[in-house]
């Protein structure tokens, strides 16, 4: 079948998994948010303790395993790195800050635009204007330098590492922080978000499933393939909260949301900067790193550590609002955001 | 015939590489050497209606592209 096809099913099946996430107890219009499932892991772990966000979800154990998992069924496990590891920490951190002020990551973003929440339509702008930012950039030459073979165990560790997470909140959970009320507490049965992240991981590795590169690769290369997946997914997303009576269209009383539209389009905006210079979305950056690519897995690190960082420092926005260190935070980060993709534009062809 | 290596480069900068040389040439040969890489070519050569032949060696892969006259 062709992509042309391909791809808007793909959004259509990520749409379906998160409702069906939310129908069995997810927060609404969260069935699916890797921000805010790694910051809920983080919390989990002891990482930060913001009461309210904490459970390692199975969903991120599903789909890191679950892309490790064809990788080594289609043969493309073929672990690689070192192209400038600290840069996609801190990338990875950068957007992680940006999504916690919005409240979500580009998946969510479109499930709060299937779910009715304007204040997503509102994100979805800066995302838009950020991506362009970074597709400036790429044309202008802005490029990490290549990866290289790196030994097979630096593939193996994170799917490891998770692996033994599954068994800690299968086996022994009280080792965990776990929430007793807010976001947190909301969760689908262990086994079916566990399935569903597994599906996502496979569909996501398989289909190159990507946030970012639908409004990327319209703008490069006038390739609607991976927007078309955006698109279907917010419409069968729709459908779905229709069905199901989740759908709740305004900007008021939307679920982990707020309506501070300036910062709903700023945090956006550094989240969809920060994933073109990373090359992908989270979503693309966890599967990525499920399939041994140990750039991919510092990326995810970043993002973990930027979780704790958003809350132990008070940066995250809630529902109430977008806080005042998160405010200070942006600017600070977005400046070196700025300054990471000048210098590897301009000093590109010294070192290629 | 222009060759490109893209091999370690993470995409899309493979695509943006051959998007800047066709500006110039009309047949190029870029190396790659991941799955996604290769795909995402094909897909770029197609869309324009260009011709394409690939080979697989150990770990890398030749896509060799025509641009339609």
């Amino acid at each position: 079948m062709s992509n042309r096809f391909v791809m808007p099913l793909i959004g259509g099946l990520a749409a379906v998994i998160s409702i069906a996430l939310v129908t069995l107890g997810n927060p609404v219009n969260m069935g699916f948010c890797i921000a805010c499932f790694l910051r809920d892991t983080a919390g989990a772990l002891g990482f930060h303790s913001a009461a309210a966000v904490q459970y390692a979800r199975p969903e991120i154990i599903g789909v890191i395993l679950g892309a490790f998992f064809i990788s080594i069924v289609n043969k493309e496990f073929a672990p690689k790195g070192g192209s400038a590891p600290v840069t996609r920490f801190f990338l990875g951190f950068s957007v992680m800050i940006g999504a916690l002020i919005f409240l979500g990551c580009p998946l969510r973003m479109a499930l709060r635009i299937a779910g009715g929440d304007l204040n997503a339509i509102v994100g979805l702008f800066g995302f838009a204007v950020g991506i362009l930012v970074g597709v400036f950039f790429l044309n202008k030459g802005y490029t990490l330098r290549r990866t290289y073979d790196v030994s097979k165990t630096d593939g193996l560790l994170l799917p490891l590492i998770t692996l033994t997470l599954l068994c800690l909140l299968v086996v022994y959970p009280s080792v965990l922080v776990f929430s007793s009320e807010g976001p947190g507490s909301l969760r689908a049965p262990v086994w079916a978000a566990l399935g569903a992240g597994v599906v996502m991981g496979i569909v996501g590795f398989i289909s190159r499933l990507c946030f970012v590169a639908g409004i990327r690769d319209s703008a490069l290369f006038r390739d609607y393939s991976m927007l078309s997946a955006f698109i279907s997914l917010v419409i069968v997303g729709v459908i779905g909260n229709l069905i199901f009576g989740k759908f709740k269209l305004g900007f008021e009383g939307q679920s982990v949301a707020h309506t501070d539209g300036l910062w709903n389009f700023l945090g956006m905006m550094l989240a969809g900067l920060g994933s073109v210079l990373l090359g992908g979305c989270p979503f693309r950056q966890l599967i990525l790193a499920g399939g041994g690519n140990s750039d991919s897995v510092v990326a995810v690190l970043g993002m973990f550590v930027g979780a704790a960082f958003a809350h132990n420092f008070k940066m995250a926005s809630s529902v109430a609002g977008v806080a005042e260190n998160g405010k200070i935070g942006f600017v600070v980060v977005t400046v070196i955001v700025i300054c990471i993709a000048v210098y590897n534009t301009l000093g590109k062809k010294k070192e290629m | 015939m222009k060759t490109l290596d893209a091999c370690g480069v993470s995409c899309p900068e493979p695509l943006l590489m051959l998007k800047n040389a066709f500006q110039t040439e009309s047949e190029i040969t870029i190396l790659v050497d991941n799955v996604s890489a290769l795909e995402n070519c094909k897909r770029y050569a197609r869309s324009r209606g260009f011709s394409i032949s690939s080979t697989t060696g150990i770990d890398k892969y030749e896509i060799h592209i025509r641009a339609a006259k």
